[in-house]
């Protein structure tokens, strides 16, 4: 670590690259705070959109046809507008209206957080997305596969439970991993209320220290790791749910 | 022949079936007795198919009666778990579930759909194994096994199911030549155990050797039925020889 | 509009708000204009990134796929700053000067994304199609090029038609980010207003309408591709 640091303190001397962050121990320290930002916001997202997308999924499959209808209109509004857009009509729009986000007349801290209006917004967002992947897998059982599940006696929700959801979620593992990646890059839009994550924390550092460039690179490494941690992750689970021979 | 003392297990009384504006079944009359061999054969489209599907209520009928073991099928208020325990059914494209491995595949209904014990199921099971000559692929997920080796398994888990009627829907012409005569070899075992079988299929040779009855359909009518003897060597309906005379 | 404004009760939110309508029309107008520029660029550049992902030259194919994976895997809001910050705002071209004013810098930026995506879509598509369609054609007689234009490429073209309409879904909203970086877009306009009209009631109807502004252009297009999507899928047996 010292290493590292005296060579980029060094090459700032020598040649004017200023990677402040990787020898200015105060912004390495508040910069790693930001990438655990964006990998916490990334974490609590997925978790609220699986959950969100699988109820989704669930309510879709209901006979009642009002409760059908909601859920796709919602799946079709927030798949449909930008996320940025829905974070600014939550935070300013509804946090504001139900002073969600305001501080109280004595000063009382917002009800949430804007790191918790991210959470929010990014499960609202993809939830939608992953409501659609669960139901397109669930299509993609074969119906000849329904049927002997029908002819062995299984009845409607049994037969979804114990064949259909356990291989629509396979089916579906790709496009979740692809989403997976795509709420990590998603994460950058925290910046746009001030989140204190990777992208605010670079734009803080080189208004302070004017190196830009230097900064640009860094954020865009640090993504572009994150998004290679996310999809080894993606790997290990297909991996480990994978079924010989199935798919082929 | 029949004995005179055999008891009829599966009645059928003028089944008519449409899909939308296509009347598939135009009222097929037919009886089966307990451990009766019955061969279904015809040109493809003459609901053949249809009429398994009837049985077992995976198509529900718009008109006529069938009664299956003392169960009226087409009872509004039809048990279809305990109608669909007492008729197994085997299809073409074998449907084992790709995710569970072939003893799995055979204990999942067993255990999930009659909740009986899974001690009893499992000797059950590796007997019905051993019965198809599969004991060692148990382990084994569906998609390592040829097509032959799939629908002996797709027997075996229907079998598990203790059903009074098991019934073969053109279960071989989905196979490689050579697999075929493995398969047909299980459904001999099948039936010289007793079990009431339906079948319905291509192989001309098989059926005459295996069965007591021959029914031939055309356009949604059951044209002539016979011995198997009698039926492929005197065949009276001119239908009935066109057929034969183009198959054999 | 002073017809509709007056249906409302004057200072209501409405009455306030219907009046700005036109402006934030016009702020969408530039949300259009740039995902419909930066989608033309990145379609051309992804096409000719796709084919050099495809060539069987290591040279050439790995580090086209290096720079798919790289565009694909950057989060546009990233890119966004980076085009922003690092492009000039001028530039000397001969004895002109050309300027960027920061819309263009924003085409430039989306464009960057999208050139990633098209390069991949282009080589599921041409992917899509069986290789013994080339034999074929081949025994036919047909050239390579040939082949790649008459036999291939209207096959790969219903391929990659719906996942292209998806992107421009995608690029349209993403239009959105520019706000970040100051561009006059419809939510920047929005903002705007909302400080000149200094009215709390204002901010979650004015919000509710740039989203209401997004979802209107952008479920159209995006229904078609389904309908598309599944027209297509049904025809062609693999």
């Amino acid at each position: 670590m010292e290493l590292i640091a005296q060579f980029f303190e060094e090459l700032y001397h020598r040649t004017g690259w200023n990677f402040s962050v990787l020898y200015n121990a105060w912004e390495a320290k508040k910069y790693v705070n930001g990438i655990y930002i964006a990998l916490e916001l990334a974490l609590w997202g997925l978790l609220g959109a699986m959950i969100i997308g699988a109820l989704c999924c669930f309510l879709r499959l209901v006979r009642f046809a009002p409760l059908r209808w909601l859920v796709t209109a919602y799946i079709e509004f927030f798949r449909n507008t930008p996320g940025l857009a829905q974070l600014y009509f939550l935070f300013f729009g509804l946090g504001s209206y139900f002073q969600l986000s305001t501080y109280g007349q004595n000063g009382e801290p917002p009800f949430l957080s804007p790191f918790k209006f991210v959470v929010i917004g990014l499960s609202l967002q993809y939830g939608a997305f992953v409501a659609e992947i669960l139901r397109a897998g669930i299509e993609a059982v074969p119906k000849t596969t329904k049927e002997a599940a029908e002819a062995l006696g299984y009845g409607r929700w049994a037969a979804l439970y114990h064949i259909v959801m356990p291989l629509a979620f396979r089916i579906s593992l790709p496009a979740l991993g692809n989403n997976m990646a795509q709420i990590v890059k998603s994460t950058a839009m925290a910046y746009a209320i001030a989140v204190p994550e990777a992208l605010y924390v670079a734009h803080e550092i080189w208004t302070e220290h004017f190196n830009v460039i230097e900064m640009m690179n860094v954020v865009l490494l640090t993504y572009l790791g994150m998004m290679w941690i996310f999809t080894l992750i993606v790997r290990l689970i297909e991996r480990w749910l994978h079924v010989p021979g199935m798919g082929r | 022949m029949k004995a005179e003392n055999a008891t009829p297990q599966v009645i059928l009384k003028d089944v008519r079936k449409s899909y939308g504006q296509l009347e598939v079944l135009k009222g097929i009359s037919m009886s089966v007795n307990r451990s009766e061999i019955v061969s279904i054969i015809g040109p493809s489209g003459s609901g053949k198919s249809t009429i398994l599907r009837c049985i077992n209520a995976l198509a529900p009928v718009n008109a006529g009666s069938i009664n299956v073991a003392g169960i009226e099928v087409n009872d509004p208020k039809l048990d279809e778990r305990a109608l669909r325990r007492r008729v197994g059914m085997v299809f073409q494209s074998y449907n084992l579930f790709p995710h569970r491995t072939v003893l799995q595949n055979i204990m999942m209904a067993p255990l999930q759909v009659l909740k009986q014990n899974r001690a009893d199921v499992e000797q059950r099971a590796r007997a019905l194994l051993a019965k198809v000559r599969l004991s060692e692929k148990e382990n084994a997920y569906p998609g390592e096994l040829s097509g032959g080796q799939q629908q002996r398994v797709a027997i075996a888990r229907s079998l598990c199911m203790n059903p009074e009627v098991m019934m073969f829907d053109e279960v071989t012409a989905a196979l490689d030549p050579e697999t075929v005569k493995e398969v047909l070899t299980t459904i001999r075992d099948v039936a010289a155990e007793g079990m009431t079988c339906i079948l319905v299929t291509h192989e001309m040779r098989f059926a005459r050797e295996i069965s007591d009855t021959v029914y031939f359909t055309d356009q949604g009518r059951i044209v002539e039925s016979n011995n198997p003897k009698d039926f492929f060597e005197n065949p009276q309906d001119d239908r009935t020889k066109a057929f034969l005379d183009k198959v054999l | 509009m002073t017809t509709i404004v007056s249906w409302f009760d004057p200072g209501s939110v409405w009455a306030i708000l219907i009046p700005w309508f036109p402006l934030m029309l016009k702020g969408f107008g530039l949300n259009i204009a740039i995902s419909a520029l930066s989608m033309l660029i990145g379609i051309f550049a992804g096409a000719v990134l796709g084919a050099l992902q495809m060539s069987k030259i290591k040279a050439i194919g790995a580090p086209a796929r290096f720079l798919t994976l790289f565009l694909r895997n950057s989060p546009w809001l990233v890119i966004v700053f980076y085009v922003m910050f690092l492009m000039p705002f001028e530039m000397r071209i001969g004895s002109h000067w050309i300027s960027f004013p920061d819309w263009v810098k924003a085409v430039v930026a989306f464009s960057l994304p999208v050139t990633g995506y098209i390069s991949e879509i282009v080589r599921g598509g041409m992917r899509s199609v069986p290789t013994t369609q080339w034999e074929a054609a081949a025994a036919l007689a047909f050239g390579p090029v040939r082949t790649a234009f008459s036999v291939i490429l209207p096959q790969a073209f219903r391929q990659m038609l719906p996942p292209t309409m998806n992107l421009y879904c995608s690029v349209a909203m993403a239009t959105s980010l520019a706000n970040i970086v100051g561009v006059q877009e419809v939510i920047t306009v929005t903002q705007t207003i909302l400080t000149t009209e200094t009215k709390p009631g204002l901010i979650l109807p004015a919000y509710g309408t740039t989203l209401v502004l997004f979802f209107l252009y952008v479920f159209p297009i995006s229904l078609l591709s389904r309908r598309l999507e599944k027209i297509w899928g049904k025809g062609i047996q693999r």
